[in-house]
């Protein structure tokens, strides 16, 4: 493979944007898209393109088959990187692509596979589609990176523990990156666009002035409801972690105190016993710590979003209600 | 045979025709790859497509075609329901050579009729058109027999987050470095509503023209006005302004909780990095 230019040390400072072309932004919605009524979650799929001074092209991008076993990826993604050869296609992989509907893409698996595309490849990012809301009428690709402390987080591949969390000040916010994506068309594609603009009329994007907004907050809101189960686990187990240790010190003080009053009389001080302090079982690991409120975070976030578009939808009929009366429309 | 095929194809596929045709070596005037679809009732959808390394000249042609089934292999392992329906080349016509290359694709491909689809990459004619035909024998029985490719209506087909990709594509072609960011949400949602506007003022314009006579009144127009208008659901002031209400308060108790939700985790996760 031709060696590719490898700028090391910070990798937040010199990419500014991933510019992916229409080609590869019309397979990935293909893709994701495949099964006619439900939107896949798990589509996934790799993205190949070139890095540039300051930002990252994707040129074109082919898909994962959904199997089980992982043992074929390797293969399969070998063997299609050389039948791309010959048709002259980018045969470097910038990053890799996933469908996540309503923005629920953050998992331990996803972090830990940006976390191996990382290594071996600095500047490489994951685009996150979203098909609920690009077939509700805006079109969501958006693409991430893992901060240098999440790397870190992550690296270990073991569980996460509050000592891990204090030192790196990893928390939600501040494991992702997001990268500005511009999409761009060659010449000739354009031209096609503009045959095709012709069979598809521009359509005015109807769909975003639906006001049916019931259904999409149902949806986000149940699933923030199945983050609370899990986070009202995490947050049981802090409270007793904070317990128990309020009353480890207490009996240490306590001790102190005794043992201090026995040297006064004299005595041999109490052997230091063992606390026999029941180790409180932490959850499977400290995942929904970071992870589910992360995920918590987005949820809100997209909530806020829409309900700022919904508010205005209905203000905007508010006001064409009222004009009805004064502005009768002649026949 | 049957003649009264539709071939539908997407977008997507076109465009990695064209991306293939700017990729391709320079001795080359020409590309040939495989379409992958599904077969319907009364015709072919064709999802998907990928590029054959071939070279032909005057006298002879010669197609990959284990690197052909190798990557339709692969391709079935990622979508087991698209099946090769046929073939694609670029450029304005079909040629001699292409009749070879559609026997091969009768045989080969384990579908009965082929199709094969061409996009005038090169505009010959001015504008980028595609075509698609099929092959039907002909010739006098006894006497050689020739094929000859029939062209069969092509329709473009796309779901709804196809058109919204290609839509926010299209803003491509106004930009020198073409290239264009697509939008947050909030200002695609006021383009929306621009659109709207400017929508609203054509009717008025038309509506005012016909009612002081400048405008020839068309009876059409006149009807989907009238259905336009009617649509509206009649409701009075209260109603309306309860309903208004209601939905405005249930979307900012959402928004209140949703904001006590962020809050509350950006606290939970401060706790967890305080040194208990």
């Amino acid at each position: 493979m031709a060696s590719r230019s490898r700028k090391g040390g910070d990798n937040d400072s010199h990419i500014t944007h991933v510019q992916i072309d229409g080609l590869a932004m019309m397979k990935i919605i293909k893709h994701c898209h495949q099964d006619a009524s439900t939107p896949a979650d798990d589509a996934q799929g790799v993205l190949l393109g070139l890095i540039m001074e300051n930002k990252l092209e994707v040129t074109n991008c082919f898909p994962f088959p959904r199997s089980i076993d992982g043992v074929d990826d390797d293969r399969y993604q070998l063997d299609m990187m050389r039948l791309l050869r010959p048709v002259n296609v980018d045969y470097l992989s910038v990053g890799w692509y996933q469908s996540a509907s309503s923005g629920n893409y953050i998992s331990r698996q996803l972090l830990e596979s940006q976390q191996q595309y990382q290594e071996s490849i600095e500047e490489s990012f994951v685009i996150i589609y979203d098909p609920v809301k690009t077939a509700a009428g805006a079109l969501s690709l958006k693409a991430y990176r893992l901060t240098k402390q999440a790397m870190e987080l992550v690296k270990d591949k073991g569980y996460f523990n509050f000592d891990m969390l204090r030192n790196l000040k990893v928390g939600h916010e501040n494991m992702f990156q997001e990268l500005k994506v511009v999409i761009r068309n060659s010449h000739l594609v354009n031209a096609l666009l503009s045959e095709l603009s012709e069979v598809f009329p521009e359509t005015l994007n109807l769909e975003a002035m639906d006001l049916g907004t019931a259904p999409v907050l149902q949806r986000h809101l149940r699933s923030i409801m199945d983050c609370t189960d899990e986070m009202s686990q995490f947050h049981q187990f802090q409270k007793q972690t904070v317990k128990q240790q309020l009353e480890k010190t207490r009996y240490q003080q306590r001790r102190n105190v005794e043992n201090a009053a026995r040297k006064a009389r004299g005595e041999p001080p109490l052997p230091d016993e063992d606390f026999n302090f029941k180790p409180i079982q932490p959850p499977r690991d400290l995942e929904p710590g970071v992870i589910v409120g992360g995920q918590m975070a987005i949820y809100c976030q997209q909530i806020n979003n829409f309900c700022s578009q919904a508010l205005a939808k209905l203000f905007l009929v508010d006001s064409l209600h009222q004009n009805a009366p004064q502005r009768p429309l002649g026949q | 045979m049957s003649l009264d095929l539709t071939v539908k194809v997407h977008p997507t596929v076109l465009f990695q025709i064209v991306d293939a045709y700017e990729r391709r070596s320079q001795d080359k005037a020409r590309i040939i790859g495989t379409l992958l679809g599904t077969y319907e009732k009364n015709g072919v959808e064709v999802t998907n497509c990928f590029c054959v390394p071939h070279a032909e000249t005057q006298e002879e042609l010669f197609i990959k075609m284990d690197f052909a089934s190798e990557m339709y292999e692969l391709h079935q392992q990622v979508a087991p329901l698209e099946m090769m329906v046929g073939w694609f080349a670029t450029g304005p016509e079909v040629t001699d050579h292409s009749v070879l290359i559609h026997t091969y694709y009768s045989k080969q491909a384990k579908c009965p009729t082929p199709i094969h689809l061409t996009l005038d990459t090169i505009m010959a004619n001015g504008r980028m058109s595609w075509k698609a035909y099929i092959s039907n024998p002909m010739g006098v029985p006894g006497g050689t027999g020739g094929t000859m490719f029939s062209p069969v209506p092509v329709e473009l087909v796309a779901h709804s987050a196809e058109l919204v990709g290609m839509n926010v594509a299209q803003n491509t072609k106004y930009s020198k470095t073409k290239t264009f960011e697509p939008e947050s949400d909030l200002s695609q949602f006021t383009g929306a509503v621009r659109n709207i506007e400017e929508m609203i003022d054509h009717l008025t314009a038309y509506v005012d023209g016909v009612l002081s006579g400048t405008t020839e009144p068309d009876a059409t127009v006149g009807r989907q006005l009238l259905d336009m208008v009617h649509s509206v659901p009649k409701m009075s002031q209260e109603q309306f302004d309860e309903m208004l209400n209601s939905n405005i308060k249930d979307l900012l108790m959402v928004v209140y909780l949703s904001q006590l939700t962020k809050t509350q985790i950006q606290v939970s996760e401060k706790l967890s990095q305080l040194k208990l």
